[in-house]
């Protein structure tokens, strides 16, 4: 367990609601919804934080909510048990899962992989755990290719990951450089929020 | 792109203040004895702390999220960057400077929808 980051989500989670439970929640929300009414089957959702999420799972899904921080599943354990499905949650390092190879049809991710300190390691752990064929499902922010708001992203960055998210990653060529298979990225606000969708490759 | 109400009215509202007080701040911390380029920095390294943490904690809260921040911090840098220009050859009130400020955050944020609207079309 990485116990920097988690002492660094520890710290956040009083104040995670407060800062991210209005403006981005209703910003992103219909485009969240939008990608969790694909969930079917054995699902693990990463970095599950205080839960704000879960309003927007379809109901009657089987869901595991992993977090690093066990202030943030404090929070979230009222709105998993709300949860009009089957929602587990457990304190787990998306660099070191503690779930067997192949035991996942589904994983989704919401602004993680912009926190996760090795990303391609961290992807690659989600590759172990999912069946062949099985999806990966992300909402994202990443770096931007367009100059000028690249350059922006690389000044706010040094500030805004000691409290939270890097500003400027490359999620797609990670996801890539993992060994999923990507099949469609789709710009949600400007080149920067996207949804990803991935496959493990069915001989992997 | 963005078209409900509230998250339109709200970026317009975070640019026009972000600019505003950058603006502002290009009037009134620019130290000319400085020279203009070193001074425009300095004004300019106050304003943006300022504004980023102003963006990243209320802004941020109300019409979220970090990377909406984006196009509000270019917008104060350009506020910042023109008044400070424009003032170092004509005499230029804090007020007019915070006015030009808002309609170049504005006009940042009309930019950005532009980009928005192809960015997310080429996907």
């Amino acid at each position: 367990m990485d116990e920097a980051t988690a002492r660094k989500w520890d710290r956040a989670a009083a104040s995670f609601d407060m800062t991210n439970g209005v403006g981005p929640e209703k910003r992103w929300g219909p485009v969240k919804r939008e990608l969790f009414a694909r969930m079917r089957g054995e699902i693990l959702f990463l970095a599950v934080g205080t839960g704000l999420d879960i309003a927007f799972f379809p109901p009657g899904q089987r869901i595991t909510g992993i977090d690093i921080s066990g202030e943030m599943l404090k929070r979230a354990a009222p709105r998993a048990a709300g949860y009009p499905g089957e929602m587990t949650l457990q304190r787990q390092d998306v660099l070191a899962l503690d779930f067997p190879d192949a035991h996942f049809d589904q994983v989704f991710t919401s602004c993680t992989f912009c926190s996760v300190p090795r990303p391609v390691d961290g992807l690659r752990q989600l590759l172990r755990v999912l069946k062949p064929g099985g999806e990966l499902h992300m909402f994202e922010h990443t770096g931007s290719k367009v100059p000028v708001f690249r350059q922006v992203m690389d000044w706010m960055t040094p500030l805004s990951r000691n409290f939270g998210p890097e500003m400027n990653r490359d999620t797609v060529a990670n996801v890539q450089a993992a060994g999923f298979i990507v099949e469609k990225v789709r710009n949600v606000y400007l080149d920067v929020v996207k949804v990803i969708h991935a496959r493990k490759p069915a001989t992997a | 792109m963005e078209t409900r109400p509230y998250f339109v009215l709200g970026d317009c509202f975070s640019n026009a203040l972000v600019g505003a007080f950058s603006g502002w701040a290009g009037i009134v911390w620019m130290p000319h004895a400085l020279g203009f380029w070193l001074g425009m920095l300095v004004s300019m390294a106050g304003a943006m702390a300022v504004t980023m943490l102003l963006a990243l904690t209320l802004l941020l809260r109300w019409f979220g999220a970090h990377e909406v921040m984006v196009p509000t911090m270019i917008g104060g840098m350009a506020a910042n960057m023109t008044v400070c220009a424009i003032a170092h050859h004509h005499a230029m009130s804090a007020l007019d400077g915070a006015w030009m400020g808002a309609l170049i955050g504005i006009g940042v944020l009309f930019l950005t929808y532009i980009a928005n609207a192809r960015l997310t079309r080429e996907a």
